[in-house]
């Protein structure tokens, strides 16, 4: 370990504290804005992530800061990565917005644009907790418009 | 249900998920909400340009009757025949499709004496309305040209002409061309002076499409007397004709039409089902072009022939067949 690496201490919202390396926090541009502006202490607390979703998140970013790692195998990481429950990687959509790291956003929305993608009006509004505010006839009116999605 | 089951994300997460969405599922999914529409209404239009269309299958308008439209993309497989789906059935009333580059379409409304020009993709179904023209023009000849570069942007150009119909029985010695550029997003007419002065033909129908193509920003018409083309060259800013190939058949107009394809510019001739095709060769310079002939070989070729009252015709083949 080299006498430069430098760490920090994440408190997530369960008060759980992980030790990280700095160069692999920073892949956060939130912890990377605390950093540049010299306002971490001793412990950076992250209010809107809890522990469980913090391990997965530190587990990406573990990976793809590996020396060397070649872009198929991160490729597979990636892929096995947003293999999980749609609870989780619901949590780790708002984790990843919230520590902004927009490459991580942007995986797991492709991922959740893959699965809803075949889904109907019906199970979207279910699925994301939308309260549908058209009328009977409005719907009508708009599903008639692109009746050719539905076919 | 689990809290965390449900997402509660911002706008901004819900149209990056749905900016990754195919256009068949935005459409489905219109009717969630009245903010998922609103916000998929944003991804349309940002969306306009992309996904670049399917160049396969044409499109066409008839003249004076029911409008028809063809089109084939990768979601909505291709579709023929008059009854489609609404949001395309504005074309054919008071909407024309008047030419198609690179599977984008002009078209063209009929306001009054104003005609308002708008780009069309139809892997989208979006449209770019167009600024107004600077010069009213009864029935101008018209040609476009779209360009698609590699990182998807898109640049077009539009130039169109007219025969004053009182004169044009007389020679010409100008004529005024309009042209528009996505580049700078204006009109502008210019008068240009012909070098050898040319017996022009009004364009013979209001709303349906001039038979053009347009090659290197060369523009090419086919004149309404079917004896020859006219060319705009509009980097070289020169205005000239070519005289058809065998124009002195009878039955020779209403049945050939002009069009672009595989980098080259093609004619085509339709007399007793036997379709002859020529190419351009040599094309911008002016007095070396040579048409080179070939009979169309109904194997080795892909033609899509609609035969219309008014005899008016469209020809879709394979660029093979041309370049062999």
């Amino acid at each position: 370990m080299s006498s430069s690496t430098k760490f920090l201490t994440l408190k997530t919202n369960d008060k759980e504290e992980f030790v990280l390396d700095e160069a692999i926090a920073i892949r956060s541009q939130t912890i990377k804005n605390m950093v540049e502006d010299d306002c971490v202490s001793n412990v950076i607390p992250l209010p809107n992530v809890d522990s469980k979703t913090m391990i997965k998140v530190i587990e990406y970013w573990k990976k793809h800061s590996e020396e060397g790692i070649s872009k198929d195998k991160l490729m597979d990481f990636d892929k096995a990565f947003v293999k999980v429950d749609q609870s989780i990687l619901y949590a780790l959509i708002l984790a990843a917005n919230f520590l902004n790291d927009a490459e991580m956003l942007d995986m797991i929305c492709q991922e959740v644009a893959n699965r809803i993608k075949g889904k109907t009006p019906e199970e979207i509004r279910k699925e994301f907790n939308i309260e549908n505010d058209f009328t009977p006839e409005e719907e009508e009116e708009i599903r008639n418009e692109n009746v050719w999605a539905f076919e | 249900m689990n809290f965390q089951h449900k997402l509660f994300v911002s706008e901004e997460i819900v149209i990056n998920i749905l900016n990754r969405l195919p256009l068949k599922s935005l459409a489905k999914f219109e009717c969630v909400s009245k903010n998922w529409q609103k916000v998929i209404a944003e991804i349309y239009r940002n969306r306009l340009w992309w996904p670049k269309p399917y160049q396969i299958g044409f499109f066409c308008v008839e003249r004076r009757s029911q409008s028809r439209f063809f089109f084939s993309s990768k979601e909505s497989p291709l579709l023929v025949g008059a009854i489609l789906d609404k949001s395309i059935n504005f074309i054919g009333e008071r909407v024309y499709i008047i030419s198609s580059s690179n599977g984008f379409l002009l078209c063209n409304k009929l306001r009054s004496r104003q005609r308002v020009y708008y780009v069309y993709n139809p892997a989208t179904r979006q449209r770019l309305d167009l600024p107004k023209t600077q010069i009213c023009m009864k029935d101008p000849y018209v040609g476009f040209t779209c360009k698609v570069d590699e990182d998807n942007s898109v640049s077009f150009t539009i130039v169109r002409y007219e025969t004053p119909p009182s004169t044009w029985h007389e020679l010409q010695y100008y004529l005024i061309i309009e042209s528009f550029s996505s580049e700078t997003n204006v009109w502008t007419a210019n008068k240009q002076i012909l070098d050898v002065p040319l017996q022009l033909y009004p364009s013979r129908d209001k709303i349906s499409s001039s038979s053009s193509g347009v090659v290197n920003g060369v523009f090419f018409w086919l004149d309404n007397n079917e004896e020859r083309i006219t060319v705009f060259d509009s980097v070289e800013k020169s205005f000239w004709a070519y005289v058809l190939p065998e124009w002195r058949t009878p039955n020779y107009s209403n049945s050939c039409c002009l069009g672009f394809t595989g980098g080259e510019l093609c004619f085509a001739y339709n007399r007793l089902n036997i379709i002859t095709c020529w190419r351009l060769s040599n094309f911008r310079s002016r007095d070396n072009t040579v048409w080179v002939c070939k009979i169309l070989d109904l194997e080795e070729a892909v033609i899509l022939v609609w035969r219309f009252r008014t005899w008016f015709f469209i020809l879709l083949f394979r660029t093979s067949c041309i370049c062999k």
